[in-house]
């Protein structure tokens, strides 16, 4: 009995995961960073409804004469990942990638405007 | 990040992170769930002694200490006392959104919304609660911070002897 448990432990693959070398495979719906997209978006303003933590507020863009209306800056430091603003959005504009390095010196990186689109902080 | 000017206070700023990085033991304090995800870090999962990264039991042996979660009135007051008790090199790294903004609890009244207003908060890590690779990768972030400082110190130094 003993030794047929020492055989296996020695076969077995190691329980370590060597994180900077190989890396977990993300879950298919993981919510990770924020990417939203200004184009499709009709601010209806449904995110900013829904959202449990009020991290998503309708401001204007920066280029008025291309998008004159009010779309959604997220703040990723109040964000709880729920992803509720991906499942009432109509259009489909917000979505959440499945980036989640997003470690900062400095928190007010974190406050995404409209215009700045996901993924800003990838790895590569 | 406090702001450094001068070239002593840069080099100041550098050693002390220095020794920091040669093997940072931490130092955890957590109230809530900003730990579920860093137990597979401490433990064989993801296993950070790998890195030097090695928890200890007193505050005053620790280098680092790990923030998670919320702060609640009177559990600011411990977590400030044991920053003091560490010894000088030392940074906060703070786990979750609730340290940043409140996160889940913006609307409570016996949680601390900002705590960067009580301890000088060196990394932060958003995510609720962060994965366990993005506490690796902060630290990777506090290690080529720590490079970049020292290269620019040498730039400067170089200059300098150049004029």
């Amino acid at each position: 009995m003993a030794l047929g448990t020492i055989l296996k432990y020695v076969f077995k693959k190691p329980i370590t995961v060597r994180f900077p070398h190989e890396m977990l495979e993300t879950p298919e719906r993981y919510r990770g960073e924020h990417s939203f997209d200004i184009d499709k978006c009709i601010s209806c303003g449904v995110c900013e409804r829904v959202c449990p933590n009020k991290a998503i507020k309708l401001i204007p863009a920066k280029d008025k004469e291309k998008y004159p209306k009010k779309y959604p800056e997220i703040d990723l430091g109040k964000c709880c990942f729920c992803g509720l603003c991906e499942e009432f959005c109509p259009k489909k504009a917000i979505k959440l990638t499945k980036n989640y390095f997003l470690s900062t010196f400095d928190s007010s990186s974190l406050i995404y405007p409209p215009d700045k689109k996901g993924e800003q902080n990838a790895r590569s | 990040m406090q702001e450094v000017k001068t070239l002593k206070e840069k080099e100041k700023h550098v050693k002390t992170m220095q020794r920091l990085v040669r093997a940072i033991w931490v130092f955890n304090w957590f109230n809530s769930c900003g730990c579920s995800e860093l137990l597979p870090v401490v433990a064989s999962r993801f296993d950070m002694e790998r890195f030097g990264l090695i928890p200890v039991g007193t505050p005053r042996h620790a280098d680092c200490l790990i923030i998670g979660g919320y702060q609640t009135r009177k559990s600011i007051k411990r977590a400030v006392k044991i920053y003091q008790q560490m010894p000088e090199p030392k940074a906060v790294m703070a786990l979750g959104s609730c340290t940043m903004t409140g996160g889940m609890y913006w609307d409570s009244y016996n949680t601390i919304k900002r705590l960067s207003d009580y301890l000088p908060v060196t990394i932060y890590v958003p995510g609720c609660p962060p994965r366990p690779e993005a506490i690796f990768h902060a630290v990777g972030m506090i290690f080529e911070h720590v490079k970049k400082a020292r290269e620019e110190i040498e730039k400067e130094k170089r200059g300098k002897d150049g004029v």
